[in-house]
């Protein structure tokens, strides 16, 4: 049985991890994570539920996949890992583009500043609303506002550009 | 007044459910209406029948009176409960109600507009003998108006809603250059929440603890307490980690404090459950107390003073709007035990508690002695953006504070939410921090940075187990093969996005 090898992250962290499938169990995945002594086996009991076990150790956490990222629960903390294969990344990284967006739907509520106009590192920009609260979005440099995407009462997405930045 | 034999809640998440449990103790039908992005939500599924009643904006469902009432005409509903937030709070709702020959679980509309005054819930405050904080709401409500009424009480000065509570429009100011972004995000954040920007300026006590008293009053004259609970620990003025009893309320403060609820109550002549929020400074006997505001409904809080007398609240609310007396004496009520309720948020604390949005990839609540969840979701649900982010309160009770504390830890290091972030482990944080254990902690303690999240101090490691889970997850044996898991809708971390840009 043959070992696929993947690297796992989260921010800064990494580690390579290699698993094969447990030929005696469906249900099981055998894993060496680097720099462990033993193997783990982790084995799925229900939707999202494992065990994983290391030598007399034992661990429930609980697991979740998206398209871009695996989040994960145990021992009270919740990580958020991406996994890569030696192929290459799952995902696509995004690009630094300099278009500011809403971090969620949200409305806008004021926009403070103009096309061609020069602001702060810091300098608030525009003033959505979500939740009922007030998101400031400030610039991310000094530099020069290129162009003004939306309107005040606007509801934006995620990800649409609100102001082009240079 | 008569009984009620269908309800219609007004509201929806967590305390729509709540509601609707104690309706099928008593053997009322429940009729839960939902906004068009609450189809899916747990609080329809709660109540035994359900009526769709617009849009996702608040404005156009949520807080429609005429929808809300079509709504309890269209199922023959003979009874209103508001829950807290949203319409509880609006006399004209509440009027609306009685228009309609529905009964309205609460106090008379009356009641509620004199106590949503703040001036007029001052004013009969201390014609109780109640003392009072100084301040009010300015004729003049323009910019300068408020601005002459913040320099007349004397910085620092808190600028608020004058219309509700929750923290939401409320602006501490400190110095006068502070005022000309306070009034106007105070007023725009006012009337998003409420629907009116009418603005009241209060001098702000450096340090106060919040400790407020639950009372209840019945149409026959009968009015109890039900103990304090508090509330110090709040994060730009909304509550995060409440209590009973509280850790410093000595035994005369808490005599003096609890006639002075009852005195306040008695003399607008309260019907219904409510709580009276007092802002205590100083500790010991010489401790003093100042009326803050009387909110005329069933609070978020309530469990931990249904933990602690052993009591129903909303049960006893239907009981009273039904016309019978209330259902206890003052002498039968008793404290015990301590009650601790942390109350768990769609937002991440390691990125400015930004609130989240998206699926609930997978949801498992804690189950323990001593331990209750009350959830407005369930797994594979969406976290809208419409509406408050609180998902769930966790309400731990034990013998003695410390025990509470260690069973609301050990529950909150067990309770699994994936898919967005949560504020849980701000929750441990404050858990654990000295103060908080010592019981020291006054309203502006998180506000400060006395309890700072620091997110670089969290533990970086990554676990061996959840590496090899991640790894195992890649594999077809292992991976969760339910198209929940797998379909996921686009990553829902806002603050990905957000990053990008955000220097």
């Amino acid at each position: 049985m043959t070992s696929t090898r993947v690297t796992i992250r989260a921010g800064d962290s990494s580690a390579t991890v290699e698993w094969q499938p447990d030929p005696q169990d469906a249900r099981t995945t055998i894993v060496q994570v680097d720099g462990e002594r033993e193997p783990l086996r982790v084995e799925r009991l229900q939707s999202g539920t494992y065990r994983v076990t290391q030598g007399e150790q034992s661990w429930p956490v609980y697991a979740a996949a998206t398209r871009d990222a695996c989040w994960i629960f145990v021992n009270g903390r919740v990580l958020t890992l991406e996994v890569s294969s030696e192929r290459g990344h799952r995902r696509s990284s995004v690009g630094a583009h300099e278009a500011l967006s809403a971090p969620m739907p949200a409305t806008v509520i004021k926009i403070l500043v103009e096309a061609g106009q020069a602001v702060k590192k810091g300098d608030t920009l525009i003033l959505l609303e979500a939740m009922k609260m007030e998101l400031p979005v400030r610039a991310p440099g000094d530099g020069t506002v290129a162009a003004v995407r939306c309107r005040e009462g606007e509801l934006v997405q995620p990800g649409t550009a609100l102001l082009e930045f240079e | 007044m008569g009984s009620i034999t269908r309800l219609l809640i007004a509201n929806r998440g967590e305390i729509a459910r709540r509601i609707a449990a104690a309706c099928r103790e008593l053997r009322i039908e429940s009729v839960a209406v939902y906004s068009e992005a609450d189809v899916e939500s747990p609080h329809r599924l709660a109540a035994d029948r359900s009526v769709l009643i617009g849009p996702p904006p608040a404005a156009d469902s949520y807080l429609s009176i005429g929808r809300i009432i079509d709504a309890a005409r269209k199922s023959g509903a003979d009874a209103i409960h508001p829950g807290y937030g949203f319409l509880s709070e609006n006399a004209a709702f509440a009027a609306a109600c009685e228009d309609a020959g529905l009964i309205f679980v609460g106090p008379s509309a009356p009641v509620i507009e004199r106590m949503g005054s703040k001036i007029e819930a001052r004013k009969l405050a201390a014609s109780a003998g109640v003392p009072v904080v100084p301040g009010g709401t300015p004729g003049d409500q323009t910019d300068d108006g408020i601005r002459q009424e913040a320099l007349r009480i004397g910085l620092p000065v808190l600028v608020k809603a004058s219309a509700g509570g929750g923290g939401k429009g409320m602006r501490t100011v400190r110095t006068e250059a502070e005022l000309a972004g306070a009034i106007p995000a105070a007023r725009r954040e006012a009337l998003a929440a409420f629907g009116d920007g009418t603005l009241y300026v209060e001098r702000l006590i450096d340090h106060p603890r919040h400790v407020e008293i639950q009372v209840f009053g019945d149409d026959r004259g009968n009015v109890v307490h039900l103990f304090e609970r508090e509330c110090s620990v709040q994060r730009r003025h909304q509550k995060i980690i409440e209590e009973s009893p509280s850790p410093v309320l000595t035994p005369a403060v808490r005599d003096r404090m609890t006639a002075a609820a009852l005195a306040a109550s008695r003399e607008v002549g309260y019907r219904n459950a409510g709580t009276i929020e007092f802002l205590l400074d100083g500790t010991g006997d010489d401790a003093r107390f100042y009326f803050l505001e009387m909110n005329t409904r069933l609070q978020v809080e309530h469990p931990v003073t249904e933990a602690v007398t052993g009591v129903d609240l909303v049960r006893a609310q239907m009981a009273v709007a039904s016309g019978h007396g209330l259902p206890w004496r003052q002498e039968q009520l008793t404290q015990r035990g301590h009650a601790i309720e942390c109350r768990i948020y769609a937002e991440d604390p390691a990125n400015g508690f930004l609130p989240q949005a998206g699926p609930l990839l997978l949801y498992r609540e804690p189950v323990r002695p001593g331990v209750r969840i009350d959830a407005g979701v369930i797994e594979g649900g969406q976290v809208s953006v419409y509406y408050d982010p609180m998902l769930a309160k966790l309400i731990a009770s034990a013998e003695s504070r410390d025990a509470a504390i260690a069973r609301a830890t050990s529950a909150l290091r067990a309770y699994a939410i994936l898919g967005i972030r949560t504020n849980i482990p701000f929750l441990l944080h404050l858990l654990e921090h000295p103060a908080f254990r010592a019981g020291q902690v006054d309203t502006g303690f998180l506000d400060r940075g006395d309890a700072r999240f620091d997110p670089q101090a969290q533990d970086e490691s990554l676990p061996a187990a959840a590496l090899a889970v991640a790894a195992a997850l890649g594999e077809p044996s292992a991976a969760p093969r339910d198209a929940g898991a797998r379909d996921a809708r686009a990553t829902t971390d806002p603050w990905e996005l957000l990053a990008g840009w955000r220097g």
